[in-house]
């Protein structure tokens, strides 16, 4: 008797797809529109010259209109490309952070989940020492430090940053270092370095790159909360704290300068969040 | 001439000792089994072999070829593990990195031991084909690969690397009985063909009697008796084996054969 053949079923890409919360997926195209719109700024903003530092003061606060989607500020720059440079500032200062932040947090994270004893001792004490101070005040004491610029606001978070990363990277690699593929490739001595850099590094990621993912959103609302109290980028600049900053006290009169760039703020975090649950929901299957 | 020879092994973690062993041999085509129950110091004994055991006093003299495998230093001991003495674990599956295909993983344990290129292509397929897989099967994920296939896969590594020991810690009780004996049926062919030395840890008799040439019984840390399978099984000298003889449900050779097996099963429901 033979078994009957069994459907075969594929990943093409289009079921991949279907598999993914639909949520998720409007989060990654919201996203997609942001990167477009920060990849593309000097090509696609109306008045590219705007995002700097050009004034015209004879346009000043009109509202939106056919020339000016967005209205203009004070200045009389266009808000629309200003918000659209801003994406340039926001996305740079979050790529950054995540990168020098998962890195730093990752490396220190998996050596103290791996090696245990001291040097998980060590790492771990100074990582709750850092967690011990509330970020956001670190991050102001920082950047009040530091000169404002975008660069002061990517070190101020990434130094209140990595501490989580380190923390969650090292209660991973501690269990997978228990794994039995850890102690077949002791077996088949491999020195400890590379059992770490090959067997427990890349079983360790899937949690960090999840929480990567839902971070994004919470560095661009921290950097934009540096700029907005003057810690940031500073003029002329496009980031899109600095520009609600600078609307607020117009609100009750022009009100499309804080709105826009509020607007490009709040759908950022959002795409970066619905993404990151998406992914979480679709990795921990 | 032994591949693995121990000698007056005692294994202490504080005053406990965890594992006493005067005497133990594994010569080559050779298949020799340590029996016991959990906790009897079987599997310390397996791995102190290779200097896995951490933790604990660990004294004696053990040889693995011409290697002091006590003496020696952290980088020779890491250049014998796989290559002269490979081993293969309880869960098969766990054992492999499920990030790394199959075919990657051998590579990089016979890089490791200085096998590279077209000699590792070769000698990764010729191990492969050695335990009976599709060299197809170097291409696949381990979550893409069943149990027993994952065993064998561990058994081909060890052949590819060169081991003539392939040290198996509970190779068979993660697997259904099926599939046990699938690899039990590859470890007698590669003992009986290739002359392959197998030092087996199990607490399945039944298994242990289709394969081992010696045993080796513990119980608490002690070896409580030895000798050559036949002898052992058939006239236990020691209590203890054979009350462990005792408590298997079936030996091959002993108990009724499948028709007669209806009405014996609930005596041994009320026996157990």
């Amino acid at each position: 008797m033979t078994a009957p053949a069994l459907p075969v079923f594929r990943r093409t890409p289009l079921r991949r797809l279907a598999g993914v919360d639909r949520l998720a997926v409007a989060g990654a195209v919201l996203l997609g529109i942001v990167v477009l719109a920060a990849l593309l700024a000097p090509w696609i903003a109306p008045y590219p010259e705007d995002g700097g530092s050009a004034t015209h003061p004879l346009e000043a606060l009109l509202p939106p209109s056919g020339a000016h989607w967005f209205g203009t500020d004070q200045v009389g720059r266009d808000v629309l490309s200003r918000v659209l440079f801003g994406a340039r500032t926001s996305l740079l200062i979050a790529v950054a952070v995540l990168a020098v932040s998962g890195v730093a947090g990752v490396i220190l994270g998996v050596v103290a989940g791996y090696a245990g004893g001291w040097a998980r001792d060590v790492i771990m004490r100074v990582t709750d020492i850092f967690l011990a101070f509330p970020a956001l005040l670190l991050s102001l004491a920082l950047a009040v430090v530091l000169q404002p610029s975008v660069t002061t606001v990517i070190v101020a978070i990434a130094v209140t940053w990595w501490p989580w990363y380190a923390r969650l990277t090292a209660s991973v690699a501690s269990s997978v270092a228990t794994r039995g593929f850890v102690d077949s490739a002791r077996c088949l001595g491999v020195p400890a370095p590379l059992i770490v850099l090959r067997h427990v590094l890349p079983n360790s990621l899937t949690p960090v790159l999840v929480q990567l993912s839902l971070d994004g959103g919470g560095v661009i609302l921290t950097a934009a909360a540096l700029s907005y109290l003057g810690l940031g980028a500073h003029e002329p600049t496009s980031e899109w704290g600095l520009m609600v900053q600078q609307g607020q006290s117009l609100f009750t009169t022009d009100w499309w300068v804080v709105t826009f760039p509020g607007l490009a703020i709040l759908v950022t975090a959002f795409s970066f969040n619905v993404l990151g649950e998406g992914l979480r929901a679709r990795l921990s299957r | 001439m032994s591949l693995i020879s121990v000698r007056d092994l005692v294994v202490r973690i504080g005053d406990r000792v965890i594992a006493s062993v005067p005497e133990l041999d594994v010569a080559a085509g050779e298949c020799v089994a340590i029996v016991g129950e959990s906790g009897s110091g079987k599997t310390t004994t397996l791995l102190s072999t290779l200097g896995l055991v951490h933790g604990a006093d660990v004294s004696g003299r053990i040889t693995v070829g011409d290697v002091d495998v006590l003496t020696a230093s952290p980088a020779r001991l890491r250049d014998i593990r796989g290559s002269r003495a490979a081993l293969v674990m309880q869960s098969p599956q766990a054992a492999l990195n499920p990030t790394m295909r199959l075919g990657t993983l051998m590579r990089r344990a016979l890089a490791r031991h200085g096998v590279k290129g077209a000699d590792a292509r070769e000698r990764a397929e010729e191990g492969v084909r050695a335990v009976l897989l599709d060299p197809e099967i170097l291409r696949r994920y381990p979550h893409q690969v069943s149990g027993g296939q994952a065993q064998r896969f561990a058994i081909a590594l060890a052949l590819a690397l060169g081991a003539q020991v392939v040290l198996a810690d509970e190779p068979t009780s993660a697997l259904d009985v099926t599939v046990q004996a699938e690899v039990v049926a590859v470890l007698r062919r590669l003992r009986d063909e290739r002359g392959l030395a197998v030092l087996l840890v199990s607490h399945d008799l039944a298994l242990v009697s289709t394969i081992a040439d010696r045993v080796v019984v513990m119980r608490d840390g002690a070896v409580v008796e030895s000798g050559p399978a036949a002898e052992v099984f058939t006239r236990p000298r020691d209590p203890y084996t054979r009350e462990l003889i005792a408590a298997v449900p079936a030996l091959p050779d002993a108990g009724p054969a499948l028709p007669d097996a209806g009405p014996a099963l609930p005596e041994r429901a009320e026996g157990s």
